[in-house]
């Protein structure tokens, strides 16, 4: 039995040899051990025949003798092992993760570094599976298996099944700690067998290769983000100094590896402003965004920048901003709109043919009409009416969007312009029954405007409202004096906008059903000209509703501080278009000047 | 001096029937119409047009090329011209308005009005000068 604990040296001994039952059949493993110990103590093997043949007297005195000598020597011997076990046991507890686990694969014990590098104690786990350690899906399923994305080895059923049919198993391993956190390992699985074959139990030695996995994974991250056409700027939060770039951000800066050294972010453009920069961020800092982004310009052209936050391996918190190019979308975009140009101006060539030979038609020049042709030519020339106002509103949308459409701004009285609109809308009001009224204007107020374009907005919003009014109610235009404003409403009093169409109310083709149910004939696209309008004269847009009460659109425009009588009102142009209704672009003569 | 005879290009051939029954119909002119420039500039000497009406775009000669083809003729030097667009940006317009055209049509246009508007300009135009 003394020797029992050579024979098990790897297998399970170790740290624990004491917790071990010795089985009864040790013995029998003695002179094995002691031939292969020979090599260790070949002197002391060799003096003990010796002794023996040496002797003269008695047989068995001689035989006493020799057994005490033979038992001394086993005695030093087996000291000499122990010493050496200790030793081996203590070094393989010191440098390695060690647990023992029964053949059911449950925890037995597990050694200081097992549990400082799980985060799990010898109490925690005793009784447990050792499957806690790997990933498993809640219906016991290995995740490498259903994943399919970790080597499958690693699977607890594989290295169980190993281990079970008498197999070392040895190999990478990626486990969990108690905490979640992934933990890389290399591991050598040993199971121990006792004489009569049965498998009692499993040691298993692990070494944390978490650091080397991280840092391989983190080598090729970096090569991955350097073939990335975008930019990868990542960036202390607290000191903004650059940490990384990857090779097509070091392209733009014109830096090498080595220029980055003790630079800052605000470094990698002329135009980079610290504080603007912070007042982009600020979402991030306080958690209401997770991610922030702009489109500006750089010295090298147009970009558009994604900025976040996140940790990195040491836990410090850096700005990862991830910066596009976007030159060649800005291209495409004024081939898109030239595009849309061409396809508006190609539908207004066959659109001027069926508009002209209905209106013809319905004039009666052509020839009497029955009343039903009449009706149906009537359904026929409002509809290619609505697809004419259709193509224009696109094709100044795309114009807005693609900002090619430069306004010229001028001086211009709001309350003039405001008494303006009401005359040239009243033609529409009239058709639908309801009153234009504008409200007291409080003096002068002057801003710098396109008026045409402003009286689109107008056109828009005052057309918007009366169709949503019932017959017979008035809808009321004014000025208010907002601060550093002038705000300009529309008022009506019908249904109201109801809750579910409020945020996507500004949006291209957006028509909603009013709070009544109802939806009114439009284009859809009129909310979001007004806004574009609007934007393109500092301005914004709103509305606030109160269904079946009263409804405000409105937008305010920076105020002008100038003496009123330097101010030119152009506004003549637009009266003569008070007939045509809707669209101040439908003057069809534009006169020399 | 009344506003009588029109010569009309356009290389649409329904346009060209709108505007004939809106001109011939309604407005009581009389009208000539050309499929194109070349055409046109046959067409012109014997007609001897009081106003030229032109479509901007068309393949071969645009309108604004033919008109400074008619006004390198002595005789069509001083006739006015209406130019008729689909194309709808004004910086694009303003140009042919600086360069002496009367006005600018813009298409789609409706035939119970052109007559009148064409009339107006005509007018304005005479009393101008």
């Amino acid at each position: 039995m003394k020797f029992s604990k050579v024979n098990m040296i790897g297998a399970s001994a170790l740290f624990l040899n004491s917790t071990f039952p010795t089985s009864a059949g040790a013995e029998e493993a003695g002179p094995d051990v002691l031939v292969n110990m020979s090599a260790l103590a070949p002197s002391l093997w060799l003096a003990v025949p010796a002794f023996g043949l040496c002797m003269f007297g008695s047989w068995a005195t001689a035989r006493r003798l020799q057994n005490r000598k033979y038992r001394q020597s086993t005695r030093l011997l087996q000291r000499r092992f122990d010493k050496e076990i200790r030793l081996l046991d203590s070094a393989i507890d010191q440098h390695s993760i060690v647990s023992i686990a029964d053949r059911d694969g449950n925890f037995i014990k597990v050694n200081k570094n097992f549990e400082d590098a799980f985060g799990y104690s010898n109490d925690d786990l005793a009784g447990q599976s050792i499957s806690v350690l790997y990933d498993m899906a809640e219906d016991g399923t290995d995740m490498a298996d259903v994943t399919g994305n970790a080597d499958p080895q690693c699977s607890f059923s594989e290295v169980h099944h190993a281990v079970s049919s008498g197999k070392v198993w040895s190999g990478e391993q990626t486990l969990r700690r108690a905490n979640g956190e992934l933990i890389y390992v290399m591991s050598t699985v040993l199971p121990h067998f006792d004489d009569d074959g049965n498998h009692v139990q499993t040691v298993s030695l692990r070494s944390d290769i978490t650091q080397k996995r991280t840092s391989e994974i983190q080598r090729q991250l970096t090569r991955m983000l350097d073939e990335l056409q975008d930019e990868v700027f990542l960036y202390e939060v607290d000191t903004l100094n650059i940490s990384y770039l990857n090779k097509s951000a070091l392209a733009r800066c014109d830096w090498t590896v080595e220029d980055v050294v003790g630079k800052t972010i605000a470094d990698t453009s002329r135009g980079f402003s610290i504080p603007a920069f912070r007042q982009h961020v600020a979402p991030l800092m306080d958690g209401s965004r997770d991610v922030v982004s702009i489109e500006t310009r750089h010295e090298k052209g147009p970009v558009e920048v994604k900025t976040r936050i996140f940790t990195d391996p040491s836990g410090k918190k850096v700005f990862l901003s991830v910066l596009r190019d976007t030159s060649e979308r800005k291209e495409l975009q004024v081939v898109k709109m030239d595009t849309m140009a061409r396809v508006s101006h190609e539908l207004r060539t066959p659109l001027t043919s069926i508009k002209g030979a209905l209106r013809l038609i319905q004039s009666g020049v052509a020839g009497k009409l029955t009343p039903e042709l009449q009706g149906m030519i009537d359904i026929a020339a409002r509809n290619s009416d609505r697809l004419l106002l259709m193509v224009d509103d696109i094709l100044i949308l795309e114009k807005m969007n693609a900002n090619k459409a430069k306004f010229e701004m001028q001086k211009t009285n709001l309350k003039a312009f405001l008494q303006d609109a009401v005359s040239i809308n009243q033609g529409f009001g009239d058709e639908l029954g309801v009153r234009f009224v504008m409200d007291d204007v409080p003096g002068q107020p002057m801003i710098s405007g396109n008026s045409d374009r402003l009286m689109q907005v107008m056109t828009n919003l005052m057309s918007n409202a009366a169709k949503y009014s019932p017959k017979g109610t008035d809808v009321r235009v004014g000025i208010e004096d907002k601060d550093d404003n002038w705000r300009v409403y529309v008022t009506d009093f019908g249904p109201g906008v109801p809750e579910s169409a409020r945020a996507t109310i500004f949006d291209s083709f957006t028509q909603f059903a009013a709070a009544d149910g109802t939806t009114r004939s439009g284009t859809g696209l009129g909310l979001q000209i007004c806004r574009k309008i609007v934007d393109l004269h500092d301005g914004r847009i709103s509305f606030r509703s109160e269904p079946g009460k009263q409804t405000t659109f409105y937008f305010d425009l920076p105020k002008l501080s100038t003496p009123p009588d330097l101010v030119v009102v152009s506004t003549a142009n637009q009266a003569r278009s008070a007939q045509t209704g809707r669209s101040t672009e439908k003057s069809d003569l534009v006169r020399k000047a | 001096m009344a506003l009588k005879k029109i010569l009309h290009v356009d290389d649409d051939q329904d346009i060209r029937t709108i505007t004939q029954m809106s001109l011939e119909m309604v407005g009581g002119f009389e009208l000539q119409q050309c499929a194109s420039g070349k055409e046109a500039l046959i067409v012109a000497p014997q007609f001897q047009p009081d106003l030229l009406l032109l479509d901007v775009m068309m393949p071969e000669m645009s309108g604004e090329e033919l008109w400074h083809k008619l006004m390198e003729m002595p005789e069509f030097a001083a006739t006015p011209a209406i130019f008729m667009t689909a194309k709808v940006e004004k910086s694009f317009l303003t140009h042919l308005l600086v360069d002496g055209a009367l006005a600018i049509v813009e298409k789609p246009f409706d035939p119970m009005e052109l007559s009148q508007q064409i009339t107006e300009a005509w007018t304005a135009h005479r009393n101008a000068a």
